[in-house]
């Protein structure tokens, strides 16, 4: 069966036949990840529709609340994006470290988020960031903390007849940091553990930090916020023992899995170490989009 | 099947494909173009790269519906009248290729890479073809001609 | 970058950087690879799969398949003959008929206009299995309580004389020198490792491809395909399809990468089988997850190393046991024993009076495993230079030192040769110390230094070359043998721009069809500069005498007094006249007199020149998750004439990296016979991000067996790398790693384990 693609005219056409054909119409976003499973037959849809006309998902606006991103915007527009470098700097720091400069040319974020793969880069950036996201249906537009958005292995909250239209991140705090540390086999991989932390600092000497937020990526089926770990941290001065503690209680929030290239035990013990060393990046001045032009 | 209208390397292109026929599939079995390398499939190793309105992507993960209206430029393209351009004249010299077979994405990649950076450093260089693998040349001839080309650049 | 060298007598052509003679087509996307040949009509072929290791086929229903829209044929083993096929030992089904023996067996194919059609009518072929028990561990499959994979061994052609008794295994090679009993007992302290390494793939970018064409007139089987041995490869296909050699021609291909990797008959059989049927051409083209699944990739092995040393440092004994995981067929392999030509070297390049070497071939129920640069020995040297810093380690000696009080030296011998000359061992020790300031140089914490050794001889093997003087004026060299990468054309072309003093721009090389010549070995074991290089180089001397002959004619002069340079031919007794090659050609042609020469050069016997080379890795080690940093990698090399310098070292950096993803990030990772890594971004393949600084040191000899007295470096460059980094993880961190690929995990469990 040959498969169809359509290419709507308006969001409101695509969101019409995501109605008619539910599950068996796919979004096509970047294409980076959804054409290779197609090659691999791990997916077998009727419909393919194409989101590149659709001006709706599109653009990225600082607005007063926080930052707007449309689901379709590329990787490569993250990081070079000034109102993402000035509003939400590990965003642009966690894109750039996605896959290769092809991947990052084409690759959206609304695909990644969708795609839920883990290990993936953008995930515990954005939970970091507090970031939601908004979905669209033909019956209305309903709004979802990142949070509850990654449900399971591959899945989401996308409903079969919705769209990922935009993903929002709130204004941060004042005098906010943030760092996004991962560590992989080799730099265009998938993550064997990522950590990505936003934070307040308060004080020297001991620092203490509020408004703290630890996103966890490839050390779970899903990318998690570290909840306890942060209620163990939020407020209180970071000196080694509380970040030891704190490490240690976010490492058993995961739930990690083993593979060809990691075993679960190694992604827990990875869990610790980043966390310091994000903590200790954020606090320092955050890692810096290391990006030359490219 | 669908008709589909691509402009390759300046020159426009019709050709009947399946509506959600590859990028990759087009070029080499569509227009006979086989330049372009089929390698991994799957977006890694960088073989199938060409250019998408100056931007370098897989075009094994291109669907080639999507390039209509827009320009695509492959290797094929690179010479002028039969005469190397700058770049693949300094691969040559430099042996930045082996086998070949990455030489047409590689290719593809430095040219997205040097028109947007005339300059880049080596670390530049190295983040512009992290999607193009070679197993043959140890990349270091790759470096040594990108990095030549910067320096003439004008 | 390389030294500048030394001693190199003045040559015009030779030893002058030249870019590659075919690298225009390649940089022009012009160059034709297999899979780019189409003709019109051609359709593709797919083909289905076993999903167990070991299981017999009860029952096969294509029906669904057959009646599947656009499907074309679909073939089982009951529509082919009954042929075992193999490079030497013939064991192997082209479609299997009532067993599967490993995941990714092939089971039936189907032809298909569409790619996608005949990849989809192929999941609808039935096939009923029934398990058997399989085994994936050879130290497993040796044992009385393993299945036997292979009852009918013995019938098997091609199967080595060397028979043991051991289960599952087809091959036991051995090697002794000395007495090793005796070695030990003179011994005053012995050491006894384990090593284990893993299965890795060649990574060519281009996958394996076929394409069989049948000429309805004349039944000429055309073959285009990406092997590099193409007449061995139409003799096998002759004997896979039971039709005359004769009837088939391998029209040589360029070829995306070889590595050892492209040798055997993969699709081919079946190619032919459906183009036969269908009156069509047929192409097929391994998609990447077969290539890592079920192509040929490099063994994987079980190493036992033994040494017996003085205190003072000086070996006295080495035994090596090497289990090699062979997969369920031994079908992959080349050479005569079936077996891997490195295990020989095996006890590195040390002069050892006592040494004893078992390498046993195993069946398992794996994919079966072939050859990949220094086949053999990339395995057993990361275990056998790994433990001589262990040995280092225990004395408290410098692993320097030690390797240097065992150098082989000039006439001593070693299990493969009775002894070499020009040794440049120790040579290449000191000038590894050197550049690297080896003694005295400080390292920050968690900073390490490592070196390895090895030693390779060039390839033997028979070669045909055919040279003209074309109507234009340019020499043509005619050759089947496929330039994989490798560079060998170009060289090919120097060497006669060199010998007849003609520019090189002047000296062209074609690649021509089986139909050229009866036989020869084809490209790879390190043989093409110095087997093809020997034979072109007969034909150069013959077509230059003919051109003097002709010269003569014309100048009026005889023969012996004719002068060649840069291109033109004159005699100093014809003053003031000259003759270019091209007006050669025209006298030629008007009298209808072809200038041509032909030759055939073959080489039986290892030559006593050997070559030497080293590493030395500097690694940092991120303790707390146990990544390693490559801050350096050295590369030592002894050479003697570098023919294409920007070639050479296009050579060893290419080796150096292989070794480097072979060390550090290469595996094959099996589930139980599974290859669990199905694509290129789980297969971790070292990319730009991953090249560390790397400096080439030469180390310069007089004496190599190759044409201009060259020495052998495509596989040289690759087996000392991964033993180097061990090294230096040790010498960073104290963690011995014994088991490849070394990952952060590793290491990082092995210092925790030392807390």
């Amino acid at each position: 069966m040959e498969i169809k693609l359509f290419r709507p005219h308006s969001l409101e056409e695509a969101l019409s036949q995501r109605a008619q054909y539910g599950k068996d119409a796919l979004p096509l976003a970047g294409g980076q990840s959804l054409l290779v499973m197609l090659r691999n037959k791990l997916i077998d849809p009727q419909v393919l529709l194409d989101l590149e006309p659709l001006g709706e998902l599109r653009g990225l606006q600082a607005r007063a609340n926080g930052v707007s991103i449309g689901a379709m915007t590329t990787f490569f527009d993250l990081l070079y994006s000034s109102d993402v470098q000035n509003a939400a700097p590990i965003l642009a720091q966690a894109a750039a470290k996605v896959g290769s400069t092809a991947i990052r040319n084409l690759g959206t974020i609304g695909g990644n988020l969708c795609h839920n793969e883990p290990g993936a880069d953008l995930p515990p950036a954005l939970l970091a960031l507090n970031a939601s996201v908004e979905l669209r249906s033909r019956k209305g537009t309903r709004k979802v903390p990142l949070t509850e958005f990654f449900r399971g292995y591959f899945e989401t909250a996308v409903e079969a007849e919705e769209i990922l239209s935009r993903v929002e991140i709130p204004t941060l705090p004042k005098g906010a940091r943030g760092a996004y540390i991962k560590h992989a086999i080799t730099p265009e991989d998938l993550a064997i553990a990522g950590v990505a932390v936003v934070l307040v600092p308060d004080g020297k000497n001991p620092v203490s930090a509020s408004e703290l937020r630890i996103g966890l990526g490839g050390v779970a089926p899903v990318p998690l916020r570290a909840l306890k770990a942060e209620a163990a941290l939020n407020g209180t001065a970071l000196t080694d023992e509380a970040i030891g503690a704190a490490a240690e209680i976010a490492a058993s929030e995961a739930e990690p899995m083993s593979d060809p290239h990691a075993s679960a035990e190694y992604r827990r013990k990875m869990i610790k170490v980043l966390m310091r060393r994000a903590l200790a990046a954020a606090i320092e001045g955050g890692e810096r989009n290391g990006h030359g032009k490219a | 099947m669908a008709k589909l209208k691509l402009q390759v390397n300046g020159e426009s292109h019709e050709l009947e494909a399946s509506e959600t026929a590859l990028l990759l599939d087009a070029l080499r079995e569509g227009l006979g173009m086989t330049g372009t390398k089929r390698g991994c499939e799957t977006s890694h190793c960088g073989a199938c790269t060409v250019l998408l309105d100056g931007m370098a992507v897989h075009s094994c993960v291109v669907l080639a519906a999507r390039c209509e209206g827009k320009e695509i430029a492959t290797v094929e393209g690179l010479a002028q009248d039969g005469e190397l351009n700058e770049l693949q004249r300094l691969f040559l010299k430099h042996g930045a290729l082996q086998c070949g077979y990455c030489t047409p994405g590689m290719l593809m990649a430095a040219t997205a890479l040097l028109r947007r950076n005339p300059k880049p450093t080596l670390e530049e260089i190295k983040v512009g073809l992290d999607g193009n693998l070679c197993r043959c040349t140890g990349y270091t001839g790759i470096f040594e001609a990108i990095q030549a080309c910067a320096v003439g650049a004008k | 970058m390389a030294n500048k060298k030394a001693n190199q007598p003045s040559y015009s052509y030779i030893g002058k950087s030249a870019p590659k003679i075919e690298g225009e087509k390649k940089v022009t996307g012009q160059a034709l690879y297999t899979a780019d040949h189409v003709l019109p009509g051609t359709v593709w072929g797919k083909v289905l799969r076993s999903p167990y290791p070991h299981a017999r086929i009860t029952r096969v229903n294509t029906d669904r398949a057959r009646a599947h829209d656009g499907v074309l044929a679909v073939l089982t083993a009951a529509d082919i003959p009954d042929v075992l096929t193999g490079r030497r030992l013939r064991d192997m089904p082209m479609l299997a008929n009532d067993r599967v023996r490993f995941i990714g067996e092939k089971v039936a194919v189907v032809a298909a206009a569409e790619r996608d059609v005949a990849e989809e009518a192929a999941q609808l072929i039935e096939v009923e299995y029934q398990p058997l028990t399989p085994v994936f561990d050879p130290l497993a499959a040796i044992t009385e309580g393993a299945p036997e994979l292979h009852e009918r061994l013995a019938d098997y052609q091609g199967l080595p004389k060397i028979g043991t008794p051991l289960k599952n295994t087809y091959s036991h090679e051995e090697w002794l020198l000395g007495d090793v009993e005796r070695g030990f007992c003179e011994a005053e302290r012995i050491f006894e490792d384990r090593f284990s390494t893993q299965h890795v793939h060649q990574s060519y970018l281009e996958p394996h491809s076929s394409v069989v064409s049948i000429d309805r007139d004349t039944g000429i089987i055309h073959v285009w395909v990406s092997n590099k041995v193409p007449y061995n490869t139409k003799n096998s296909l002759a004997d896979a399809i039971g039709i005359p050699a004769e009837r088939i021609v391998i029209h040589v291909s360029t070829i995306g990468g070889d590595f050892g990797g492209k040798g055997a008959l993969m699709d081919l059989p079946l190619c032919y089988f459906l183009s036969q049927r269908l009156n069509r051409p047929v192409r097929m083209v391994m998609n990447y997850t077969e290539e890592l699944t079920a192509a040929n990739p490099r063994h994987a092995a079980q190493i036992v190393v033994k040494t017996g040393v003085k205190k003072d440092g000086r070996i006295t004994a080495r035994q090596i046991k090497v289990y090699w995981n062979g997969g369920a067929y031994g079908a992959m392999k080349p050479i005569p024993t079936v077996n891997l030509p490195g295990a020989v070297k095996a006890a590195g390049a040390y002069a050892i009076r006592n040494v004893r070497i078992d390498s046993y071939a195993i069946y398992t129920n794996s994919v079966p495993c072939g050859h990949f640069r220094s086949p053999g020995l990339v395995q057993l040297a990361f275990a056998s230079e790994s433990q001589i810093d262990m040995i280092a380690t225990a004395l408290k000696i410098n692993p320097l030192e030690l390797r240097l009080r065992n150098a082989l030296t000039d006439g001593f011998p070693t299990p493969d040769v009775k002894g070499m000359i020009d040794v440049k061992c120790k040579e290449v020790l000191e000038a590894a110390a050197q550049a690297t300031n080896w003694n005295k140089k400080k390292l920050p914490t968690h900073v390490g230094r490592g070196m390895a050794l090895s030693y390779r001889h060039v390839g033997l093997g028979e070669a045909n070359a055919r040279m003209r003087l074309n109507p234009d004026g340019k020499i043509s060299i005619l050759t089947t043998y496929a330039d994989t990468g490798t560079g060998a054309h170009t060289i090919l072309c120097q060497m006669v721009a060199e010998v007849l003093d003609v520019p090189l721009d002047q000296v062209g090389l074609e690649v021509g069809t089986t139909d050229a010549f009866r036989s020869e070995s084809g490209t790879g074991a390190s043989r093409v500069t110095f087997v093809l290089g020997q034979a072109v180089l007969k034909a150069t001397a013959q077509l230059k005498s003919l051109l003097c002959e002709q010269a003569a004619e014309m100048l009026g002069a005889s023969s012996d007094q004719i002068i060649i340079k840069k291109g033109r031919l004159s005699a100093p007794r014809a003053a003031g006249r000259s003759l270019t090659l091209a007006g050669l050609a025209e006298a030629a042609a008007a009298k209808s007199l072809n200038l041509q020469s032909e030759s055939y050069h073959a080489e039986h016997e290892t030559p006593p020149e050997g070559v030497f080379a080293a590493c030395v890795a500097e690694v940092g080690i991120d303790v707390s998750t146990g990544q390693v940093m490559l801050r350096k990698l050295d590369t030592i090399h002894d050479v003697a004439t570098i023919l294409n310098p920007v070639g050479h070292q296009g050579q060893i950096d290419g080796g150096i990296l292989q070794g480097v993803g072979y060390g550090l990030m290469e595996e094959l990772a099996m589930e139980d016979g599974r290859v669990a890594t199905t694509n290129l971004g789980e297969y971790k393949v070292p990319n730009i991000r991953d090249v560390p600084p790397l400096k080439t040191t030469l180390v310069h000899s007089h004496e190599g067996a190759s044409p201009f007295q060259s020495k052998e470096i495509g596989e040289s460059a690759i087996s000392q790398v991964a033993p180097a980094i061990a090294n230096a993880i040790y010498d960073a961190v104290g963690v011995r790693i014994k088991e490849l690929p070394i990952t952060a995990e590793k290491i990082y469990r092995a210092l925790k384990e030392m807390k």
